[in-house]
């Protein structure tokens, strides 16, 4: 997207508005920046725009960034939706990935619970024919993209959660979540490569809630339960997740405690698959769950910025509270 | 090898027809479940790639702590599967043909992605079972520095007969696709004679001369 001179006086206005003026350097450099230099780079110490201003300032570029969102380069999105208030859904998906790995600046807004299900995602990826394909007579199933696969049963969930507990005891749970991240890195660079071949489109280039929409029905194509990504604490650099009918908690229900992490195997997959789409070194830890174990919520971000969410849920505080910890630190 | 009977024909044919226990996919709920009821999940070969990572990232031996969960899968899937067979054949597993049986349950793990086994029972009076797999999902995630690297299935297969022979039996894998085999080769036991077979395998023999040491 080319920011033309009169969105650009208001885009500055309203960065500034929002003590986001070290924004305004990058605007004169458009594209030249590294992501390092992105980092490095300092506020221009600018005086903030009065109320009034920037509100009005703020209705324009929101306007604007909403429209050329699915148009405009990834840091272009990122800096006109963070800084304005453009749905993170509708950023494209590079620029999420930014705020998530700390590599971009994000709007001070509360978070709330709100399913971003709207958009189309990658239509019938999952579920064309030929998403799976069977080689009765050598045992082999495979995926489109030549992957092999394997249908996991309750009964090897059981005899891994069994045979895991016995050898490690608690820290079991340690090894199941360190079995999901790798699967889940795996996952996402398959996800990339075969998305965009089957789309047309580099997932960099989808919005944000496309990609996610994607997510949840690859989700539920391989049978892992049903996902939903919260809206709001994408805008902090969180993603908030909620996870019904995981396969591990149902298999597991007689290993349960309460405030116990109960489900490490999506917490690990979608550490994996977050940190290897950003670049960067995200956990995801369980904030909430059901006493059956039916419905989970997880909170995904840069470690040293979740660094205390456990200590949090051992207390016994709530989810939203926790979000709103993290939101306002 | 086990001979095919008219029985394990029709299950190939089944097989072929997908009329097999392939799992089902109810979208709406994200679950997956085989056509015998049983909660599935699909996951690519990553899981047991995951799996040995996470053991070995905690120093033990991937390999002993991998046996265990496959025995505790085999005792799992028989738990399942036999009260079901039972009640579809209307006699007990006892009064069933083993091959028949036995070609039944692989049937399902074949059309779930594990490869194709060929079990060898004329050897049981020596207290021996023998087992071929082909396209092993573990050995295609085996470590290069690795003799054998299927200890899930050795679990497995040992877990499962313990079930059905209501024994305390063992398996070993002898060969693997890992070192360049055509397939992988299981033995099943009492735990004296895996015992044995372990010490052989230790030193260094190949497959047909801890089999032959063994029935000798």
């Amino acid at each position: 997207m080319t920011v033309t001179g009169t969105d650009r006086k208001r885009l500055i206005q309203l960065l500034d508005a929002l003590s986001l003026a070290r924004f305004e350097r990058l605007i004169d450099q458009e594209d030249e920046l590294t992501a390092d230099e992105f980092i490095a780079s300092e506020p221009s110490g600018a005086e903030p725009a009065t109320g009034e201003s920037a509100a009005t300032a703020a209705e324009a570029v929101i306007a604007s960034a909403e429209e050329s969102a699915q148009t405009s380069g990834p840091r272009t999105a990122a800096r006109q939706t963070t800084g304005a208030a453009a749905e993170p859904t509708r950023w494209k998906w590079s620029a999420l990935l930014e705020v998530l790995a700390g590599r971009a600046g994000f709007a001070n807004r509360q978070p709330a619970w709100q399913a971003v299900t709207t958009a189309e995602g990658c239509g019938d990826y999952f579920t064309a024919d030929g998403w799976l394909r069977r080689h009765a007579q050598r045992g082999l199933l495979t995926e489109r993209g030549g992957t092999r696969m394997l249908v996991v049963t309750q009964g090897l969930m059981l005899g891994v959660l069994e045979g895991l507990n016995e050898e490690y005891g608690q820290q079991a749970a340690e090894v199941i979540r360190r079995c999901g991240d790798y699967q889940g890195r795996r996952l996402m660079a398959r996800l990339t490569a075969q998305l965009a071949e089957f789309s047309g489109t580099p997932l960099s280039e989808l919005a944000a809630g496309e990609v996610l929409t994607t997510l949840e029905e690859a989700w539920a194509a391989l049978g892992w339960g049903c996902i939903s990504f919260a809206s709001e604490p994408l805008a902090r650099g969180f993603i908030r997740v909620r996870v019904s009918g995981a396969p591990l908690p149902a298999a597991a229900a007689e290993h349960r405690s309460q405030n116990e992490a109960t489900d490490s195997l999506s917490a690990g997959i979608l550490a994996g698959m977050f940190s290897h789409a950003a670049e960067a070194d995200l956990a995801a830890h369980q904030i909430a769950g059901d006493s059956s174990g039916e419905s989970c919520e997880f909170i995904i971000g840069l470690k040293n910025r979740l660094a205390a969410v456990p200590g949090l849920v051992r207390s016994g505080m709530k989810s939203d509270e926790i979000i709103s910890r993290l939101a306002n630190a | 090898m086990i001979q095919q009977t008219a029985e394990s024909s029709q299950l190939r044919r089944d097989r072929l027809s997908g009329q097999t226990d392939y799992p089902e996919f109810t979208a709406c709920e994200g679950k997956l479940h085989t056509q015998r009821g049983q909660r599935a999940i699909l996951t690519a070969d990553d899981f047991l790639a995951g799996l040995r990572q996470g053991i070995a990232a905690t120093g033990r031996d991937s390999a002993g702590v991998l046996y265990q969960c496959g025995w505790k899968w085999g005792q799992h899937e028989m738990r399942f599967l036999v009260p079901l067979i039972e009640q579809e054949q209307g006699n007990s597993v006892q009064e069933m043909d083993a091959a028949r049986f036995l070609d039944q349950w692989w049937a399902s793990m074949q059309s779930a992605g594990w490869g194709a086994w060929a079990p060898d029972m004329s050897q049981r009076k020596h207290g021996v079972i023998l087992i071929d797999l082909a396209d092993s999902a573990q050995a295609g995630v085996a470590g290069l520095n690795e003799r054998t690297g299927c200890h899930l299935y050795a679990g497995l297969f040992a877990g499962v007969f313990s079930y059905l022979t209501k024994t305390g039996l063992a398996g070993l894998e002898i060969e693997c696709r890992v070192t360049g085999a055509d397939c992988c080769k299981f033995i099943v036991g009492t735990q004296k004679r895996i015992g044995t077979a372990h010490a052989l395998f230790s030193q260094g023999a190949r497959a047909r001369e801890i089999i032959s040491r063994l029935l000798n």
